[in-house]
């Protein structure tokens, strides 16, 4: 029989049974005639194989063997049609295969080696991950690509379900091409040589499970496993109080795969197992939720030197200190960010931000960031439209009158670029309460002065201001402390 | 090193308390002493309950028996008690002396560990402090008896529990063995002290 093989559509390996009992010495001269003009090309070799182009339609071969003298001693002729050739594309090499132990991912790289084909070509990739030490097929992917004539590097990643430290993961790959136009039969190439990934279940030095410290949300399935020393074998191995099945990935690993878990304890779930003759291993799983969109995010300032964001922490998330939910309060137009210092042990958080001078509006995003996920929420402010002024300070009342007293008080912070509307509360002894509006320009860190007329004499009066922004008003300071006052006889 | 031996019938006398204490005051240091291990005791008791309380299963658990775990610089009262009492005086004070010396460091430890993985457990951070505290209460006391009764006290502790690095789980079995050493550690002092 004859078979011929080619790997790039460009030449064939043929390669044939010799009728002849007689193997020793012999020699093969080989003649094929395939393309213009048509003469017969010979080829004189001591294998039962030759290299012979590929070209459309049939190729005429003849194969005579010859013994040691070159006496002919048998000769062959065929007829080979496109169609009885196959295309066996060269085995693939991984070039690398590294490994995100936190994230469980293999990342594989290899060469498609393009550069064998003159055009463009659909190539199948089947990529095989195995595990145990029995090589179980974990998996078996499909992978397109397009040959471009280069040879070009794919990549290609894969998230395994258990943790990569429990058991040594291996990769194979092989190709298969589709030439639409090449009519013979098209098979798989050889799987490549194996590339692995050691686990963790070889030579530790105590017994450990894997992961360590995961954090995941709530409904998440997990697997974990515990790897032990020779000489020990494991016991059992559970979730919390409850025991579950153990799945043997090797002599020294064995896995439990639990579903859905639920929120856990502040410090967290605890995942161990009980090693024969006297050992405990254990991990701890983190179970909560994602950042929830901070609510009700106001921002205002007290002091046109600083705004403060506050804001409401919503679902609580379950997941503490270095698993917290960590804001940032980022402003778009100045393109600065602040990183906020929050009590996770509050549900309500405040950010202090830097007033720009000539910078009215401003554009925050604040962003909610922990392990399991990112929320945000946005606000755009006029900062002279969200002025709540601190408490009025060292307040005093004085008259040198029977009907008018004189007002006096501090308020820190820069309003040079606001007018301040204060309220004064006027109250008798009868606790009739009287408000009296005054408008003034802001100034900064200053004391502020105001009189109030058509005062009865010798009355007392109890007085008490509050303050805020007379244009856009937005908040009323609380009130200052109460003075009081006794008008001077008429 | 070399510990002296004293014997219980010249316990308290002259010749035996060299240092500034009188006989007198070496009495009522022991009886002080005594009273603290009573409530060492009951505190230690109650620290390891509020202590599993926080850690989750198995630890919660009543017959979570874990092997014990050899805390460094914290040595175990594993003497059994016929052998306890067959030490001298001055022996004994020397285990309690070095127990003592380890314990407030551990317990500083283990609060930390709770401080960031049980934030909002404040009862139990209270106790550990309380604890703490009380251990260097205790040491400060055995150092004056043994001064007293011219016992050399034991080396200085070496005692760290596990950094950031440890994982979580063994952060609480390091805590577990701490708190359960802490109790073992104030029965046998409140018995040892019963002797003196």
């Amino acid at each position: 029989y004859l078979k011929c093989i080619t790997h790039d559509l460009n030449r064939m390996i043929c390669s044939w049974d010799a009728t002849s009992s007689a193997n020793l010495g012999l020699t093969y001269k080989i003649c094929y005639t395939n393309s213009e003009p048509f003469l017969p090309v010979c080829i004189k070799t001591e294998e039962k194989r030759a290299d012979i182009p590929v070209t459309m339609g049939s190729t005429n071969i003849e194969i005579t063997t010859l013994n040691a003298s070159g006496t002919p001693l048998a000769t062959e002729t065929f007829v080979l049609p496109e169609e009885n050739v196959s295309l066996i594309p060269l085995t693939p090499q991984i070039l690398n295969l590294n490994a995100d132990f936190s994230t469980y991912t293999l990342y594989l790289k290899w060469n498609d080696s393009g550069s064998v084909f003159q055009h463009e070509l659909d190539a199948s990739w089947q990529i095989q991950i195995l595990r145990k030490e029995t090589m179980e097929t974990v998996t078996l992917m499909n992978y397109d690509s397009k040959l471009t004539g280069k040879d070009s590097i794919l990549s290609w990643n894969w998230t395994s379900d258990i943790p990569l430290e429990c058991t040594s993961h291996h990769v194979k790959i092989r190709c298969y091409i589709n030439d639409p136009y090449f009519s013979g039969r098209k098979e798989w190439s050889e799987w490549s040589p194996i590339k692995t990934v050691p686990g963790k279940d070889t030579k530790i030095s105590n017994a450990v499970v894997f992961p360590q410290d995961k954090v995941v949300l709530v409904g998440s399935d997990v697997a974990f496993c515990c790897l032990y020393n020779e000489g020990e074998s494991i016991k059992y191995m559970k979730y919390g109080s409850e025991s579950y099945s153990l799945l043997h990935l090797s002599k020294w690993s064995s896995a439990i795969k639990v579903q859905n878990v639920s929120a856990s304890i502040s410090s967290g779930t605890n995942v161990w197992c009980s090693v024969l003759p006297d050992n405990v291993a254990g991990t701890v799983l983190f179970v909560g939720y994602a950042p929830d969109t901070p609510q009700n995010l106001t921002c205002e300032t007290r002091t046109f030197i600083t705004i403060t964001c506050s804001w409401n922490s919503g679902r609580p998330t379950g997941l503490y200190r270095q698993r917290q939910t960590k804001y940032i309060l980022f402003e778009r137009i100045s393109r600065e960010n602040v990183t906020c210092k929050v009590d996770e042990l509050n549900k309500s958080h405040h950010c202090d931000f830097p007033v720009h001078a000539n910078q009215k509006i401003y554009s925050f995003t604040l962003e909610a960031t922990n392990p399991l996920g990112r929320a945000e929420s946005s606000l755009l402010i006029d900062v002279n439209q969200r002025a709540h002024l601190e408490t009025p300070d060292k307040f005093t009342v004085s008259t040198n009158s029977s009907t008018n007293a004189h007002l006096s008080w501090y308020i820190p912070g820069n309003f040079i670029q606001i007018r301040l509307l204060c309220q004064i509360e006027i109250s008798n002894t009868n606790s009739e309460r009287q408000l009296q509006n005054v408008s003034m320009a802001g100034a900064e860190n200053a004391n502020y002065r105001a009189r109030v007329d058509a005062l009865h004499s010798y009355a007392t009066y109890t007085f008490r201001v509050r303050c805020s922004a007379s244009e856009h008003f937005w908040r009323w300071s609380k009130w200052s402390e109460g003075k009081k006052l006794t008008t001077l006889e008429a | 090193m070399e510990v002296l031996t004293v014997d219980p019938a010249n316990l308290l006398s002259p010749a035996a308390s060299s240092s500034s204490l009188s006989q007198q005051e070496v009495a009522t240091k022991i009886k002080q002493t005594h009273s603290l291990t009573v409530l060492l005791k009951h505190c230690s008791e109650q620290l390891l309950a509020e202590y599993v309380r926080h850690q989750g299963e198995p630890f919660s658990s009543p017959d979570f028996q874990p092997p014990a775990m050899a805390v460094p610089g914290l040595p175990s009262p594993s003497v059994p008690p016929e052998a306890w009492l067959a030490l001298s005086d001055g022996k004994r004070l020397w285990h309690l002396a070095a127990a003592y010396a380890a314990l407030p460091g551990l317990l500083g430890s283990v609060r930390r560990q709770q401080a960031e993985l049980n934030p909002l457990a404040s009862e139990l951070h209270r106790q550990l402090e309380a604890a703490a505290r009380q251990c260097r209460g205790l040491a400060g006391n055995l150092e004056r008896i043994m001064g007293a009764l011219g016992v050399t006290g034991p080396p200085p502790p070496s005692s760290s529990l596990g950094g950031p690095t440890t994982g979580a789980f063994l952060a609480k079995l390091g805590g577990y063995h701490v708190c359960r050493l802490h109790r073992d550690w104030a029965m046998r002092s409140h018995e040892a002290l019963g002797l003196l």
